[in-house]
């Protein structure tokens, strides 16, 4: 049940900002669309700066 | 002017290290090395950010995402909110090795725990060995900041000033001195990124309709191969971020592995600046001339923008 609970909080630190920018991000630096004038890559890396810090915020608090 | 502004820059400095010499107590080397393992969360954050955000984020990211585009900025952004995460969860165990064998730096601590003197030596003469590169970037940056602002010197000339000033920190206050440089710095920097980026932002938004793609064609998207040389190079760095000896030393000063874990929280909202760059980045492609050297790009969106 550790173990368990253990693996659930190394992914949402740890899998979730991975998966945003390992994963999601190539995708969208490939779209010809732009928020502002910024390319949408930028905006969604930008948004991923506060939520890693949730992400960790959550995995500390239920740690 | 430009002489007295960087004269009084530098001269704070040495203030701000000679501030943490008369709130240090005593110079061993466990205090001017890792601080006596005492810093709480918030000075581990600002030493943290002072030591990781130098001159790149000023000269090196906006000159890539100008000259190279997006990939450029997605590897650079990309590889330093992954090293967070990583931080968090190997950072901590980083710490308890330190205070288990006492070690100081990052020589000893392979050193004492596997047990060899020979490894020990063999570690920092590595650590110096990955320094070089890095520092060569260093450099290379700041003879373009010095450079830009009329403040030219021979590379020799710079290296020993350079020299003098951190040996200056180092011997005023240890790492202590470079936590409170670093709160100067981080200040400074963010200041001017933000100021930068908002006067890019409101000039973006005066222009007439048009204005925009007449001057430097907007770099393209990302081919396959560029988008793998990203990733690749993310995970790299992004998990390799704390064993970096310029870095992982730093985690030693902290008080406790609770401190790390908070301080890791708190490093990516330091990140937040970086849109003001890719702003003024931005600004520079759509609304100014072309310009030979990239290295200038933030100065020249600065010197466009802002009053002289």
């Amino acid at each position: 049940m550790a173990d368990r609970r253990r693996w659930r909080l190394v992914m949402l630190g740890f899998g979730a900002p991975f998966a945003a920018i390992i994963f999601v991000a190539p995708f969208l630096s490939r779209l010809p669309l732009s928020v502002f004038g910024i390319p949408i890559v930028f905006i969604w890396i930008f948004a991923w700066f506060p939520l890693t810090s949730l992400c960790l915020w959550l995995c500390e608090r239920h740690s | 002017m430009n002489v007295v502004i960087v004269s009084s820059v530098l001269l704070l400095s040495l203030g701000a290290a000679c501030l943490a010499r008369v709130r240090s107590r005593h110079l061993s080397v466990e205090s001017l090395l890792v601080a006596d393992r005492a810093l709480p969360a918030p000075m581990l954050f600002i030493l943290t950010v002072g030591e990781i955000y130098s001159i790149g984020s000023i000269v090196a990211f906006p000159a890539g995402l100008y000259a190279h585009g997006v990939s450029y900025g997605y590897w650079f952004l990309g590889y330093l909110v992954l090293a967070f995460p990583v931080g968090y969860f190997v950072g901590p165990a980083i710490w308890q090795r330190a205070k288990k064998y006492n070690a100081c730096t990052l020589p000893e601590l392979f050193g004492r725990h596997f047990e060899s003197v020979t490894f020990e030596r063999l570690t920092a003469w590595a650590c110096v060995v990955a320094l070089v590169p890095w520092g060569q970037f260093q450099f290379i940056g700041l003879r373009s900041v010095l450079g830009t602002i009329g403040l030219s010197a021979t590379p020799a000339a710079g290296l020993a000033g350079c020299a003098v000033i951190a040996f200056a920190y180092v011997a005023l206050g240890g790492v202590r001195a470079s936590t409170y440089v670093a709160f100067l710095k981080d200040i400074l920097m963010l200041f001017a990124i933000a100021t930068v980026g908002v006067a890019a932002m409101c000039a973006q938004y005066k222009l007439p309709v048009g204005h925009a793609g007449t001057t430097t064609a907007m770099p393209p998207l990302p081919s396959g191969s560029s988008l793998v040389f990203a990733i690749s190079t993310i995970l790299y760095q992004g998990v390799g971020f704390y064993f970096q000896p310029s870095v992982t030393p730093y985690l030693f000063t902290a008080r406790s592995a609770q401190v790390v874990r908070k301080a890791m929280i708190f490093m990516p909202l330091y990140m937040l600046m970086y849109p003001f760059a890719v702003f003024a980045t931005y600004f520079a492609l759509r609304s100014l001339a072309p310009l030979p050297n990239p290295n200038v790009v933030f100065f020249h969106v600065a010197a466009t923008l802002l009053p002289s």
